[in-house]
């Protein structure tokens, strides 16, 4: 507890909100089963009339089927901070592999793997993501954080292989090499460290770049289908009366913009540290 | 920096000036619609927004009018047909044409067009669902002068009329004669038809707009409207949108989320038009594509429990409210055959739970009731789309829940559920049927026939030999009344039946801007009156923004 | 150059290949069918969908309509849309210019003016205001295109009733040609063009600061002040000419990240281009018409990129492309 305040402590402003935030919203999503105050989904929730404004009985209000804002939204931050976790988790690891083979390959073989890297970064993501909704019926949450992360690697595995390339050039490893160390050695003792906050950076941008798409693919019912909540599903819920019951679309887009911009902080501050480290 | 913005304002202010002046003198509508059309020569086309495009510029020889009487012709007026006369067997009707109908090019409307698009709709070749119908009832069209034309019928029947006047429209010979039949939907003519409405084609922008305008040699009269124009919108919530924010100035029905707008458009005017549809949840009474029962709903006691649950006038009211009547049976009321005194199940909660034990399906305490080992679970399909019909299907869960059913609600969109239905593959599912003023559709809608794999009709397998023949009897009554009493007979056995809850009846509501006279719309063809509407002022769209001022 | 060239093209026909593949796979896994008969449709129309979903061979084999589409799709012929019963390549035809239409001016303003800001801030780094203005940039960023789109659609075209919130055109003002015709389809294009346009300004803004912040600290910048050149030419000269490079690359990389958003943008303002025709195809399920614009989409794509690659050899052959 005490080494998590340090590290805390000695974060830049910018960062310090940025993580506050995070912690919240991660906070309110990890809890929501629990402390969400009313059903996410109830049909018709005892008591609870549409499109009330902001209460004490509803702090944030309720949409046009008498539904908790507040509850929802936690729920929701929960199905889009899954989603975006299990994409960047896909990230990280298919992108370091990936990247970290190019990177220890032959040039030969790392010139077809970067192709294929290049191939798939000008391919537009969304584009491939509608051509497997399209074909799909119902893609669990599950499905569609696999779906994108699985559109979303490349670029970390640019940034791993360019960085293990740097790496292998080092003197520190042709010393351990002209020292003996067998090369599995080398690669894990080594390499990976090293590599690793690169990846560690790519994936969080991923993240942050993962948001926005669930959240456009729910806003028009190619993503996480209602009644399920999610910031998508939670934005298309607000547009439809959204000068009558504009707490429907305030607090989902603040939730959006707030998480978006704090995970790019917190990738800028990594990103810096990694460069000052380096 | 400030000089990118800076010349986006000067622009902006020059945009406003070029804008100043409004759009032309003439009356023009413009219509919002949510979906578009696929191909518009009539009866080749298979998304319904076609029916509105054809219709408004290919004219019938006759048409029913407000009584919605399908039966025989006296609901009928004359349109192309100036008058008609019956052969003394009833195999045989002679229709007589206006002299002064044209075609939008100029060419006079002659008896031979009526025998042409006979032959081209019930030619296979053409593969026309409505044409091939046509043919099982007539056989043929002779032309006894360039004015006369005579339709020969296999047999009598009570709608023989009704088929020919809503399916036979005249085709123009001396246009068509020389294209292949087998690429006509994507012929010159296609894109761009000639026909001899009220209304004739000027341009066709796929997905944006559909502009007609008036014809001034209409036989019956020029349109008092220039010119029309459809906008096209991505949804149905969309075009109403357009419509509020003075885009549009027409939309063919709002849906009660749009209605709560009501209040801040003193601009529109609401019209309320009787439906022709009815919603109802549909038991699937044969389990998933084969003919055993249904392990819950096989059985017509507790289907009949099932419905005794619902509290189906005070559903209609939460839901529909003021817009909605509580359905009665596989009809619309604004059929000539429905009847609303029929005997239906009452809602009688403690009723069902007896009938439930009766049957077999006990519980303990307050759980789900089961049989057998097999507990008294199904979930109900019903399409995402529609909030009405989620909400409707929320409710009867809490219905069910009380009686001890368990129910799950799965929310589909509407590809997957039409499959869903096609395949069979479904429990319960919510949706409805729109219904035309003949009530032959209850044969492709309850009959056993339709009871097909691959067809949505009849999903749920009811079959009922009793419904079968009265409805065929209803059909080929002579009159009204000798109809009536088979269809009593009919609709009786499907609400005893109980192979569906039938729920609700919408009711259209129109909105238009009040600057267009509308008069009164035809429940089953709104857009017939578009050829005498008219407006009391030009639009004020082409101004900036939209005609509301917040 | 030619090695470029050649490149580029391998890698688009790479591209086309595995977005095809991908396709088909999909193809046979797909349940609803736009032309099963709907549960809402009257009777006659029923029909009639069961006897066009005959036309268009949906009962035959799956390999046989693989091999079909494979031979047709190097034909250039994608097939008939299910929902607009005309050819797909007619389709495309006329969205794509649509969305041409409404992305040129979005690109030009946006990197325009984005890279104006990132100069400018590359000057004024770390002062307060260009702190101001990095956040700013920071926040649009963080919002996705459409929200931002839906927001200014709220502001401007519903609560203030300035701008049309929907559509390409005045529906009957599309014959009238002429000056009016073409004011109108600016005033159209002003909200959505607008949207777009800022998301690419803060993103070219962002990665512009950092490459301006290097620029500013190179030798060439100090010896040209001692040379006595002005603030304002070492900005917008030298410092822009040393930029241009990296920002051309960044624009290579920028455009397939930004179609995403631009379909989106269509869709929440309804303009008619193909970003908001895909998505429509994808919730009818037109498969043809699916895989067409997926499989244009992303070939116009790679080619846009590689042109703005191109342009960034030229500009500077010693670029360094960031990853």
């Amino acid at each position: 507890m005490a080494a998590v305040r340090q590290w805390f402590r000695a974060l830049p402003f910018t960062s310090r909100v940025a993580s506050a935030v995070l912690a919240l919203l991660a906070l309110s999503a990890l809890a929501a089963p629990w402390w969400a105050p009313y059903d996410p989904n109830a049909a018709i929730p005892a008591g609870s009339t549409p499109l009330d404004a902001p209460s004490a009985a509803h702090w944030l209000g309720t949409d046009a089927a008498a539904r908790d804002l507040l509850s929802r939204l936690m729920h929701g931050t929960r199905v889009s901070l899954a989603t975006a976790l299990l994409a960047g988790t896909i990230v990280l690891v298919v992108g370091a592999a990936w990247g970290g083979i190019a990177g220890m390959a032959s040039d030969r073989v790392d010139r077809w793997m970067m192709r294929f890297v290049d191939a798939m970064l000008a391919t537009p993501r969304l584009l491939i993501v509608l051509a497997v909704v399209a074909f799909t019926e119902r893609l669990p949450v599950s499905g569609l954080a696999l779906l994108l992360g699985l559109t979303a690697w490349p670029m970390t595995s640019r940034l791993v292989r360019a960085r293990v390339r740097e790496l292998r050039a080092t003197d520190y490893v042709a010393a351990a090499r002209a020292l003996g160390t067998p090369e599995p050695q080398l690669l894990t003792k080594h390499i990976l460290p090293g590599a690793l906050p690169v990846a560690l950076v790519g994936a969080v941008v991923a993240m942050a770049s993962v948001i926005p798409l669930e959240a456009g693919l729910s806003f028009v019912g190619a993503g996480v289908a209602p009644p399920n909540a999610s910031w998508g599903v939670l934005l298309h819920d607000g547009s439809v009366r959204p000068l009558d019951a504009w707490w429907l679309l305030l607090f989902p887009s603040v939730a959006i913009a707030a998480t978006v911009m704090s995970v790019s902080v917190l990738a800028d501050h990594l990103q810096r540290r990694i460069r000052t480290a380096a | 920096m400030k000089l990118a913005r800076r010349v986006r304002g000067i622009a902006a202010v020059a945009l406003a000036v070029a804008c100043g002046d409004g759009g032309s003198r003439e009356k023009s509508v413009v219509i919002a619609s949510g979906g578009d059309a696929d191909v518009i020569v009539p009866l080749l086309w298979a998304q319904s927004q076609a029916r509105v495009y054809t219709e408004l510029m290919f004219d019938k020889l006759a048409d029913i009018g407000m009584s919605q009487v399908s039966v025989g012709d006296a609901g009928y007026e004359p349109r192309l047909a100036r008058s008609w006369s019956w052969a003394p067997d009833s195999l045989s009707i002679t229709f007589r044409l206006d002299p002064n109908a044209h075609w939008h090019d100029g060419q006079k409307v002659r008896a031979s067009d009526v025998q042409f698009a006979f032959d081209l709709f019930t030619d296979p070749v053409v593969a026309s669902g409505a044409g091939a119908d046509m043919r099982q009832i007539a056989d043929s069209v002779t032309v006894a002068d360039s004015l006369t034309a005579t339709v020969w019928f296999k047999a009598r029947s009570a709608e023989q009329f009704h088929s020919i006047a809503y399916n036979l429209v005249p085709m123009p010979e001396h246009l068509l004669r020389d294209v292949p039949r087998d690429s006509l939907r994507t012929s010159a003519f296609a894109k761009h038809p000639i026909g001899n409405g009220p209304f004739k084609f000027v341009a066709w922008e796929k997905g944006v707009r559909f502009e007609l305008a008036a014809f001034d040699a209409f036989a019956r009269g020029k349109p008092k409207l220039d010119r029309v124009v459809f906008t096209i919108a991505a949804s149905a919530p969309a075009a109403a949108r357009a419509v509020f924010a003075g885009d549009a100035d027409f939309i063919e029905t709002v849906s009660l989320d749009d209605l709560a707008e009501a209040a801040r458009h003193p601009e529109i005017a609401f019209q309320r038009i009787r439906g022709f549809e009815y919603g109802f949840l549909s038991f699937n009474l044969h389990a998933g594509g084969t003919p055993a029962p249904h392990p819950v709903f096989g059985d017509a006691g507790v289907r009949r429990a099932l419905t005794m649950a619902v509290d189906r006038a005070a559903l209609v009211k939460n839901v529909h409210d003021s817009i909605g009547v509580v359905a009665v049976g596989p009809f619309s009321r604004q059929q000539w055959s429905a009847d609303t005194t029929l005997r239906v199940i009452p809602h009688d909660v403690a009723g069902a739970e007896r009938l439930l034990d009766s049957l077999g399906w006990t519980r303990s305490g307050a759980g789900t009731r089961a049989k057998a080992g097999r507990p008294l679970a199904f979930a109900i399909s019903v399409a995402a789309t529609s909030r009405a019909r989620v909400r409707y299907a929320e409710l009867m869960q809490q219905s069910f829940a009380a009686i001890g059913a368990k129910v799950d609600i799965e929310q589909l969109d509407p590809p997957a559920l039409a499959q869903r239905l096609g395949t069979h593959k479904f429990d319960a599912a919510l949706f409805t049927w729109r219904t035309t003023p003949s009530p032959a559709g209850a044969r492709q809608t309850w009959g056993t026939k339709a009871w097909r794999p691959g067809s949505p009709f009849n999903a749920g397998g009811y079959a009922s030999a009793v419904f079968d023949a009265q409805v065929d009897s209803g059909l080929s009554a002579r009159d009204v009344a000798q109809g009536k009493a088979h269809f009593r007979l009919a609709y009786q056995a499907a609400i005893d039946d109980a192979p569906a809850i039938w729920l609700y009846e919408p009711l259209i509501i129109a909105a238009a801007h009040r600057r267009v006279v509308t008069g009164p719309m035809r429940p089953d063809a709104w857009w017939q009156s578009i050829a005498s509407w008219d407006v009391t002022a030009p639009a004020a769209r082409a101004a900036s923004g939209s005609g509301t001022q917040q | 150059m030619l090695r470029f060239a050649l490149e580029r093209a391998g890698q688009t026909v790479i591209v086309a290949l595995v977005v095809v593949t991908l396709a088909f796979a999909l193809i046979h896994a797909a349940p609803g069918d736009p032309f099963s008969p709907s549960p809402d449709d009257p009777p006659e129309l029923a029909v009639a969908r069961e006897r066009v979903r005959q036309t268009y061979g949906l009962d035959r084999p799956v390999v046989a309509q693989y091999g079909l589409m494979l031979a047709n799709f190097a034909r250039g012929r994608f097939g008939e849309s299910f929902s607009e019963a005309r050819p797909v390549g007619e389709v495309i035809a006329a969205v794509l210019p649509r969305t041409a239409l409404l992305m040129a001016p979005a690109l030009i303003i946006g990197v325009t003016f984005g890279t104006l800001v990132g100069t400018w801030q590359g000057r004024r780094a770390g002062r307060r205001r260009e702190r101001i203005v990095g956040v700013a940039t920071l926040a649009v960023l963080s919002m996705p295109e459409f929200l931002v789109g839906l927001l200014a659609s709220i502001v401007f075209a519903t609560r203030l009733n300035w701008l049309p919130a929907t559509g390409m055109q005045t529906a009957d003002l599309a014959n009238a040609g002429g000056l009016p015709a073409v004011a109108d389809v600016l005033r159209h294009l002003l909200l959505p063009g607008g949207t777009l346009a800022l998301a690419i300004a803060a993103m070219v803004a962002r990665y512009q600061r950092t490459s301006a912040i290097e620029a500013y600290g190179e030798e060439f910048v100090r010896a040209a002040r001692a040379k006595g050149v002005s603030e304002g030419r070492v900005a917008w000269v030298h410092v822009l000419r040393r930029t241009a490079g990296s920002l051309c690359a960044l624009i290579g990389l920028l455009l397939p990240a930004m179609v995403g958003g631009a379909a989106l943008v269509e869709s929440v303002f309804g303009w008619p281009g193909a970003g908001s025709t895909l998505l429509r195809a994808v919730s009818s399920r037109d498969y043809p018409l699916v895989i067409g614009l997926v499989l244009v989409g992303s070939v116009a794509v790679c080619i846009s990129s590689a042109l703005a690659d191109a342009a960034a050899q030229l500009a500077n052959p010693r670029a360094r492309v960031k990853a």
